[in-house]
Parts: structure tokens; C-alpha cells; sequence
């Protein structure tokens, strides 16, 4: 009987990998906000923007930069008048979220993803 | 008393690629639905009014549940085969899932997150995967087999904790818990491939035939069962205290954020390639030789990381360094099992070694916090956990590699 061998792990863990990738980036879209929403968002510019680039560009969009994240180019920020996601795309953010899945995380045989590390790490709006 | 003559299932009654894709698939899912729980810490004590003490307790005993249930799984799959005991695990850890929905006291969540998501998983995890594939892989493939078992569980962590959030994000915690018990649940398509994997398929003709008391009772009066046990305990402090305490001990440390959160990442990748090429490792070399070697190199590095100074670059090489070692010690360990015991009651036996693995883990969790909690520092427990891989080197060193006698069909009797 023929068994199989590393093609298959490497295979394997690639397509996992895809698919796991195709339903998170299938949630994600299912996050985004649309053009016209406001309040708390988490913005996402392109990772090479420069920090005081992004701080005005939220501004112009005409809204409140509360924090960055640990993800380059992503803030949480917040806007009060319709459209505020609208605008900040236009300002050149790749787009506007009501949250991110984007967290890395561990766990072993027995520690979960630690409620503290997770509250370290969230980039939640 | 009874001599079994090599039984290897027909070429007809499975297909090796569909076995080993399935097996990892479901370690797969087994593994990471749980390591997704703390991500439903926060929204669920909110939703109840609780403090975080409710649902701590809940996880503290699914984890108890689990460690002490694994023998008995296992020696439901030994008996009775992997498919079944699959089948039925997977229904308990998909209720348990899905009624934590509705846990609205503290009992209910007792006992849907703790008492059936540990039995759940005891009856789905890696262990009784790697039993499975123990009996329907030959010899020569087994610790590989062991080893791509233990990179697709160490996978389903990676992979699931961030879809777990994505689901959370997008549906709210309720659907993410349907979402998770409704891929729990794809198990029971998965497991057809291994209905093969009864007990006893795959024995060779030196092991003996013996009831799974008469098992029990050999392996734990057998030296290097008990040193492989008590050596296991310390993997599981080590890689249950690392996980927990070191994200806020690199933040104590000076350690931006980011990278400690990168840091978390990279052992996850590594830990990947780790279980993968300790599969291979085990089966072209001694596991005994190489369990020793990993416990000792875990003592080096952790030496190292807190003695250098504690920068990017030396966090980045400590993470990789931790991840190759992490979950690198399960093949080899599941593989000295079957060397030792044979194959017959493996997933029992192995889950005996278990059980010591989620005491140590217990211990390096809660050590971790009340050690620092009396001395203001991680330095104690770090140095704890040095010396404890010094000590799981020392007990792997006099192991005997080798099937045990009292598992052995007497020499007479062979010919």
C-alpha cells in the first residue's frame, strides 16, 4: 500500500490555510461599513502610510483619531456625521470596519487565548 | 493468554491519503474550536451579568474534564473503535458548544462548556487521531503519520482563533458558537475514513494479547511508562505558563505591543513546523535521544532569553525557538507510547501520559500568577521552568526504547 508523504502535508496545510483565508476574508467583507455609516470605526490605510500622514487624513474625513493599533496603518476613530466611512476612503483608507477579526493568538493542550492577552491585542473599535 | 498474528487491514478497506486528511482534519477542528474559548470570555459575561470567575471556572474544569476523561476515551477507542467513539464525542462537544448559548446560570454553563466540552474533546483530540493512525499506518510511517496528527492540531489554533474572532465580529457571539458546534459536527463525514482503525487492526505479532486492566497495570509498574509520564508534565507547564504569562511579562519587559503580539504569532507558525519535523525526526531517529535533547534545549533558550537582554531580536529568536519545541514533544512522546506498549491500548495509555501533561499545564498557569503575585516578578517561575526541563531531560535519558516485557509475547511462545 502506498502512503502518502510530505506532498500531502505540504498540500494539506496550504489548503487550509486558503480556505481559512477565503472565510475570513468572506466575514470580514460581511464587517465592513458601509459609505454612509458613522460612529466608532477602525480604519484601515495602506500599512507604508506615515502615522502623522493618517492623523490628518482622519481629520480631513472629519473625525477623532482615539488610537492606533498594532497593525501598521489601522487606528480606531471616531466620526459623528453620516458618511464618515465614505470619507475616509475618500482620504485613501482601503477601508472602513465596524471591527477586525485580525488577531493573533495561542493556545496550547491546556491555556486558552487569555482573556488579558486578548484585551492587550484587540483592535477593536 | 493469546499470540496475535500481524493484522493489516486489506487495501480495500481504506484509502491512505483519505485517512490521514480526515484524521488531521478533525484534530483539526477538535483543537481549534477550544482554543477559541477565551474569545467568548468577554461577550458571554457580559450578556449574564457575571463576573469572569463563572466562565473561568467552566473552562478550568473543560479542561479538567478533558484530562481526566482521555484515558477512558481512549480505552473506548481501543475497545470499541475510533469511528464510534468519534461519533459520539462529536455530538457532546457540539451540544456543549451550542447550549453555552442558552447558559444563563452558572450550572448550565458548568456543565455545557465544562462537563460536555471536555468530554468532547477527550473523545475527538489529537490522541485518539494518532491512535487511530497508530494502528492503520505501518511502522515505518508512524511517527510521521504522529507528527502531521500533531502539525494540523497545532494548525487548528492558528486557524481558528482568528476566524473565531472574524465569526464573533461579523455575527455576534451567539452564531459564532452555532457557527463553531456546526463545523464540530462535519466530523462525522470526516471519520468515515477511519472506520478501518478498530482495536488491535494493525498488532504486530510480538505484542501480547492481555485485557486493557491487565494493560494498565503493566504500564504503570513499568520504569519508562513512568519516566515518559512524569516527563511529560513538564511540557505541559512549560507550554501552558509561556502561553499565558509571557504576552504581559514582554509588556512588563519594555517590549512594544506589536511585536509582543508578533511574538505569539511566530510561535504558533514555528510550532507548525515543529510537530511536522518531529514526525520525521522520530522516525529516523531515537525518540528517547530526542525528547532529551528538545527538554534540554528548552532550558538553554529559556536560559538564554532571560539572561541576555531582553530585545526585538532576541524575543523574535526566543518565539521561533519555543515555537520548533512547542507541540514538537507529542509525536515523539505518542511514539515511545507505542514502542513501549504496543498499539493495542495505545490511545489509553497515552492518554494516562496526558493526564500528567494537563497537571503540569494546570500548575504552570496558576503557578505563573501566584508567584508573581507574592514576588512582583516572573523570575521564580521562569527559573522553575528551567529547571523542570533539566528534570524532564533527566527522566527521558534512562528510558528503555524498546517493546517492554510484559508487553511481549514470551520467546517460546514466538516460535
Amino acid at each position: 500500500m502506498q502512503w502518502p508523504g510530505h506532498k500531502l502535508a505540504l498540500g494539506l496545510f496550504a489548503a487550509i490555510l486558503l480556505a481559512a483565508g477565503l472565510a475570513m476574508g468572506a466575514t470580514m467583507l460581511a464587517g465592513r461599513a458601509s459609505d454612509d455609516e458613522a460612529g466608532t470605526l477602525l480604519a484601515v490605510f495602506p500599512p507604508s502610510t506615515r502615522p502623522n500622514s493618517v492623523f490628518g487624513k482622519i481629520i480631513l474625513a472629519g473625525g477623532k483619531p482615539i488610537r492606533p493599533t498594532w497593525v501598521n496603518g489601522t487606528w480606531v476613530v471616531h466620526g459623528d456625521e453620516p458618511g464618515f466611512a465614505g470619507r475616509l476612503k475618500a482620504q485613501g483608507a482601503i477601508g472602513a470596519y465596524r471591527n477586525s477579526p485580525v488577531l493573533p493568538q495561542l493556545a496550547g493542550c491546556f491555556a486558552y487565548v487569555d482573556a488579558k492577552t486578548i484585551e492587550m491585542f484587540a483592535i477593536r473599535p | 493468554m493469546s499470540t496475535h498474528a500481524q493484522q493489516q487491514p486489506s487495501l480495500a478497506a481504506f484509502n491512505p491519503t483519505a485517512v490521514i486528511v480526515c484524521g488531521c482534519l478533525i484534530a483539526l477542528i477538535a483543537f481549534g474550536v477550544r482554543s477559541t474559548m477565551g474569545l467568548f470570555n468577554a461577550p458571554i459575561t457580559e450578556a449574564n451579568g457575571w463576573g469572569r470567575e463563572t466562565f473561568g471556572l467552566a473552562m478550568a474544569l473543560q479542561n479538567l474534564i478533558w484530562g481526566a476523561a482521555q484515558p477512558f476515551a481512549g480505552a473506548f477507542a481501543d475497545k470499541f473503535g475510533t469511528y464510534r467513539v468519534i461519533i459520539a464525542g462529536a455530538a457532546i462537544y457540539a451540544a456543549g458548544t451550542a447550549l453555552m448559548v442558552t447558559a444563563d446560570t452558572g450550572a448550565l454553563m458548568y456543565l455545557a462548556g465544562g462537563l460536555l466540552m471536555g468530554l468532547g474533546i477527550a473523545m475527538t483530540s489529537f490522541s485518539i487521531i494518532m491512535a487511530a493512525f497508530g494502528r492503520l499506518v505501518p511502522p515505518e510511517r508512524r511517527s510521521w503519520a504522529f507528527g502531521i496528527a500533531t502539525a494540523a492540531s497545532s494548525m487548528g489554533q492558528f486557524v481558528f482563533a482568528p476566524l473565531g474572532q472574524a465569526f464573533i465580529s461579523s455575527f455576534g457571539w451567539q452564531t459564532a458558537l452555532y457557527l463553531l458546534a456546526g463545523s464540530i459536527l462535519f466530523m462525522w463525514l470526516l471519520v468515515l475514513p477511519l472506520r478501518a482503525a478498530k482495536g488491535g487492526v494493525a498488532r504486530d505479532e510480538t505484542e501480547l494479547d492481555m485485557s486493557i486492566a491487565e494493560a494498565l497495570s503493566r504500564a504503570i509498574r513499568h520504569p519508562s511508562f513512568v519516566l515518559l509520564t512524569l516527563g511529560f508534565f513538564v511540557c505541559g507547564f512549560q507550554v501552558a505558563f509561556i502561553t499565558v504569562h509571557f504576552p504581559p511579562l514582554l509588556i512588563e519587559q519594555g517590549i512594544a505591543p506589536q511585536l509582543a503580539a508578533w511574538s505569539i504569532a511566530i510561535v504558533g507558525i514555528f510550532n507548525v513546523v515543529g510537530s511536522y519535523t518531529s514526525g520525521i525526526i522520530g522516525a529516523k531517529y531515537s525518540r528517547r535521544w530526542s525528547l532529551t535533547l528538545l527538554y534540554l534545549t528548552r532550558s538553554v533558550v529559556m536560559t538564554a532569553f532571560f539572561v541576555l537582554p531582553i530585545t526585538p531580536l532576541s524575543v523574535v529568536v526566543f518565539s521561533a525557538a519555543m515555537g520548533l519545541l512547542w507541540l514538537s514533544t507529542v509525536p515523539l512522546t505518542m511514539g515511545l507510547v507505542t514502542v513501549i506498549c504496543g498499539t493495542r491500548y495505545m490511545a489509553m495509555l497515552y492518554g494516562i501520559v496526558f493526564f500528567s501533561h494537563q497537571v503540569g499545564s494546570f500548575l504552570g498557569v496558576w503557578l505563573g500568577g501566584r508567584l508573581y503575585d507574592q514576588y512582583g516578578t516572573y523570575d521564580v517561575v521562569w527559573w522553575l521552568g528551567v529547571a523542570l526541563g533539566l528534570f524532564a531531560a533527566i527522566m527521558h535519558w534512562p528510558i528503555k526504547e524498546a517493546r517492554a516485557a510484559s508487553f511481549s509475547v514470551p520467546e517460546p511462545a514466538k516460535a
